[in-house]
């Protein structure tokens, strides 16, 4: 059985723009109480938004790469986990494989993908003045970044499900390419 | 025409019935009320059916419908297999209160998930409700989704109750 991959996408954005909405604005204005729990730093603002989405990801990415993995052998070696990260997972979730895969051999991998699917559809007024029209600047670069919080928890989870516990951290600056960094926490 | 034979991207069902799982549990969490969280769900499927429409539109070149059963009749055999990969029934349409029942037989959005019974007013899949109401107000017309039964709160089938509020713009007949 599968879905379409649009009803996903949406399904994504509506969650991402749930959740920030319901961070950033009290939840029910009548409530008094709920107004004293209410965050006003935006930086809090927005760990807590990352905090949210990216576990949502993590619960979702562990049950994914668990189910995915069920009938093959066990990897041997981390190399063949990030491979089946890239490959098989990657596909599946993004409907191609990644661009390219740097590492240091010592526990940090690149992952970079030059069209990612939940960037794909991403796309801000274009203001006349600049010409590469998908340069972001700062402000739009913390929009995008919203949009990644949740895939960071995929592979996160992914990961973790398969034997690496990393962290993952993402990097954007030209939609819809963006640079995940995962770094193994053993090696350090 | 090329442009209706193109093929949507598909993906897995399982990793959407999971996303949708786990907003379901965040919404559960934020909001103690089980009425308020329908609700939220319904207002989450009403933005993604105001876009869904266009996809829809673009994927089937499908023309007006002539009258509300061939709207039934889009939304069943049409949408629902674009979407989400299975036809749902109509029933118990009504001609004259231009009104009928949704029956959804292969849910993907119920597989692996269990209502404890505290949460029971919950209508787990209410979104869809949310998503036709949507979609069918981009097309001016004005329909009210209601789910009736959910397999998921021990009823036999589930079904999505649908009514036209007012008589579509004319064209739209």
């Amino acid at each position: 059985m599968s879905v379409s991959e649009s009803i996903w996408s949406l399904l994504l954005n509506e969650f991402v723009n749930y959740v920030v909405s319901s961070v950033s604005e009290p939840s029910e204005p009548t409530k008094e109480e709920n107004n004293e729990d209410f965050i006003n730093d935006p930086e809090d603002q927005k760990k807590i938004t990352k905090a949210k989405l990216s576990n949502a990801g993590y619960q979702i990415g562990q049950k994914l790469a668990d189910r995915y993995t069920k009938d093959r052998s066990r990897f041997r070696e981390q190399v063949d986990i990030i491979r089946f990260l890239c490959k098989d997972f990657w596909t599946l979730l993004f409907g191609k494989n990644v661009d390219n895969l740097k590492t240091n051999h010592r526990g940090m991998w690149i992952i970079r993908d030059e069209n990612f699917r939940p960037l794909r559809n991403l796309s801000f007024p274009f203001d006349g003045k600049n010409l590469k029209k998908f340069d972001l600047n700062e402000n739009q670069i913390q929009i995008v970044q919203r949009f990644l919080y949740f895939p960071c928890g995929l592979i996160r989870g992914a990961l973790s499900a398969l034997g690496i516990d990393a962290d993952v951290d993402v990097h954007c600056s030209l939609i819809p390419a963006c640079e995940f960094t995962v770094i193994s926490k053993e090696s350090n | 025409m090329s442009r209706s034979q193109k093929k949507i991207d598909k993906i897995n069902f399982e990793i959407f019935t999971l996303t949708y799982g786990e907003i379901v549990t965040t919404l559960l969490k934020d909001y103690e009320d089980v009425e308020e969280v329908n609700n939220q769900l319904d207002k989450m499927g009403y933005s993604m059916g105001i876009r869904m429409v266009d996809e829809f539109l673009a994927f089937t070149g499908l023309n007006k419908c002539s009258d509300f059963r061939d709207t039934a009749d889009a939304i069943a055999n049409k949408a629902f297999p674009l979407f989400l990969g299975f036809p749902a029934g109509i029933q118990n349409f009504d001609e004259k209160k231009k009104e009928f029942s949704l029956v959804l037989d292969q849910n993907p959005l119920i597989e692996f998930v269990e209502l404890p019974p505290k949460y029971k007013g919950l209508f787990y899949c209410n979104i869809l409700c949310g998503i036709i109401r949507g979609s069918l107000e981009m097309l001016q017309i004005d329909v009210e989704a209601k789910y009736k039964k959910c397999v998921l709160r021990g009823d036999e089938r589930s079904e999505i109750f649908i009514s036209l509020k007012q008589d579509p713009k004319k064209g739209d007949k």
